[in-house]
């Protein structure tokens, strides 16, 4: 039952994230006709693992003290995944000519954004796709807590 | 001693159950994560430890913890989740119906 609350703090956490990719396509997105305008790419790496509530429970079953201020501090258990570092891609955007654009250089060309649309929709679906199968983790591990909680209930 | 044995077995499957979701909620969430090598439990290293008599269940879980080297596939990773998240039900109710049969040993041994 205690590696329950780890699947849920885990989950919660690679959702974050996941949200988090999907905002970073989004912005590329919205941006793809902004001049000048790098993408950015979220680089994901696992999260290290803090201390977990259930742990803390089992801490305190086994007779040890657990100081209240890790209580207090531990507000983001479980491992999962975690937004490490984000790539800008620093790739030159097409150059085009608009003379009368207020950002255009002497020649009379303006950069335009280096966002690959297509690549951003792909990113996308790849981050909807993992978060649909973590909420159906959820919804499992939602499921079988209930299974434990009424053990001689459903026998 | 047969109930004491077979408790144990059902409890340490239950627990190896309970751990093998975590481990599969890890790969399914470390999918997009590049390096990342997906972590699974030999139920047979488990059985065979529980049959032995093995009762620390900590010890027994860390030996039977593989990893694994190929890339891991999202429907894979849900299908084995799935699958183990129906033997952990049917392992809880399995043990819920142990525990049933011991209240209602302990109520007519009352009664008699």
């Amino acid at each position: 039952m205690g590696g329950m609350f780890e699947i849920l703090d885990t989950a919660s956490n690679s959702l974050k994230t996941e949200r988090e990719c999907m905002g970073y396509a989004a912005e590329n997105v919205a941006n793809a006709y902004t001049p000048g305008y790098k993408a950015k790419t979220p680089v994901l790496m696992a999260k290290g693992r803090n201390q977990s509530f259930s742990e803390m429970v089992e801490h305190l079953a086994e007779g040890r003290e657990i100081p209240l201020n890790a209580m207090l501090l531990n507000k983001n258990p479980g491992s999962g995944t975690m937004v490490g570092s984000v790539a800008v891609d620093s790739s030159e955007g097409t150059q085009l000519y608009l003379p009368n654009h207020p950002l255009a250089n002497a020649q009379g060309y303006v950069e335009s954004s280096n966002v690959n649309g297509p690549a951003e929709s792909i990113k996308m679906l790849r981050a909807v796709t993992s978060y649909k199968a973590i909420l159906s983790m959820v919804e499992m591990t939602k499921a079988a807590s209930k299974e434990a909680l009424n053990m001689t209930k459903n026998a | 001693m047969l109930q004491d044995s077979r408790e144990t077995i059902l409890n340490g499957l239950l627990n190896a159950a309970g751990e093998r979701q975590v481990l599969l909620a890890n790969n399914i969430s470390g999918a997009r994560v590049e390096g990342y090598q997906p972590k699974d439990i030999d139920f047979g290293i488990v059985m065979h430890d529980l049959r032995a008599g093995n009762t620390n269940i900590k010890a027994t879980l860390s030996k039977a913890t593989v990893t694994d080297d190929s890339p891991i596939v999202l429907e894979e990773q849900l299908s084995k989740m799935y699958k183990n998240h129906v033997t952990y039900v049917l392992l809880t109710r399995i043990n819920g119906q142990a525990y049933k049969n011991m209240e209602e040993a302990t109520q007519a041994a009352r009664a008699g």
